[in-house]
């Protein structure tokens, strides 16, 4: 029980000095940072541009997808080439087996 | 030639205004947070999606269980599946920001073990189905298991980081996100574009892997 005590008293003073540490570096009274350097000089149009050109590759990728996936469905006898090989490798009855979640 | 649909279109729509928004829109200066703010629009976002896409995994697993139709499986599970891919972008933009805003990425924050708790949930219903070699036992016991993985999500995301102390806005019982607590400017970016637009992409991705499944399903059963 008096360990005890002893450890609560020192966390807490520990604590108590971690508040105080923090007060010292984060002044409320300052207007917290903001990129408004980076809009100044126009910087900030360049981390849109790179963001947007992630996307566009991304949409382009989804569309190209889209695309195969469509004229996969529209003919009725094309077969996705790695099933088709992996079927004549195994030889597997069950070829379900090979169809992974 | 762009025969797109028009949620598709429209995803993209919104995506592109997410991100020029995102960036350029004006958000209010907090301590700490600075222009991470604008986190809210791709990090919160993510979770969005994430519970939409679990949702509709759910709703396909309960209709699996009512008719038996392994269209319905392969929706579950392939909903399931777009949802971990989101859970675990959460978990790393979260992780990220956290690095420079709680200074470690790391913080064993209420909410972040939630969040990691329910991705090793629904990594174990995938493990669970492919430990199960009979496609309906399969289907059927991977439907039961989804609903109650998607029943976890509640305490480990929403209930438990809401009632204990957390370094995320809303714990102890605050939510953060109701009408006082989030900037006009940002609620108008969030609610109409960052979370329809992540939730449309998840959707678009999640119906090309499912064409993908039923083409290989339609093939499999001409052989």
């Amino acid at each position: 029980m008096k360990r005890l005590r002893f450890v609560v008293s020192c966390g807490f003073s520990m604590l108590v000095m971690a508040g105080s540490y923090a007060q010292e570096k984060l002044n409320l009274d300052e207007k917290p940072e903001m990129a408004d350097a980076m809009r100044a000089n126009g910087k900030i149009y360049v981390v849109v541009a790179v963001v947007l050109l992630v996307l566009a590759g991304l949409f382009l990728y989804l569309i190209n997808l889209d695309k195969k996936i469509r004229t996969l469905e529209s003919k009725p006898d094309a077969v996705p080439d790695d099933t088709s090989n992996r079927l004549r490798q195994t030889g597997m009855k069950d070829v379900r087996r090979n169809i992974s979640n | 030639m762009l025969r797109l649909s028009w949620w598709k279109l429209l995803c993209i729509t919104l995506l592109l205004y997410t991100c020029i928004a995102g960036f350029l829109g004006g958000v209010p200066s907090k301590p700490i947070l600075n222009e991470t703010i604008r986190n809210l629009y791709f990090h919160v976002a993510m979770w969005m999606t994430m519970m939409v896409l679990f949702t509709v995994s759910l709703v396909h697993s309960i209709r699996y269980l009512r008719t038996g139709k392994v269209s319905d499986d392969i929706k579950a599970v392939e909903f399931a599946n777009s949802g971990i891919v989101f859970c675990i972008l959460g978990l790393v933009t979260g992780a990220m920001w956290a690095n420079y805003a709680w200074g470690k990425p790391w913080s064993n924050d209420p909410k972040q073990l939630g969040a990691a708790i329910a991705l090793l949930i629904y990594f174990a219903y995938l493990v669970l189905r492919n430990s199960i070699i009979d496609l309906d036992k399969r289907a059927r016991i991977g439907a039961v298991y989804n609903i109650f993985a998607y029943a976890m999500l509640f305490p480990t995301l929403w209930i438990i980081p809401r009632m204990v102390e957390s370094l995320h806005p809303g714990g102890m019982g605050n939510p953060a996100l109701n009408s006082s607590d989030l900037d006009s400017r940002m609620r108008v970016i969030f609610y109409f574009g960052a979370v329809p637009g992540w939730t449309l992409l998840g959707i678009w991705i999640t119906s090309l892997r499912t064409r993908l499944r039923f083409l290989e399903e339609k093939k499999l059963s001409n052989i």
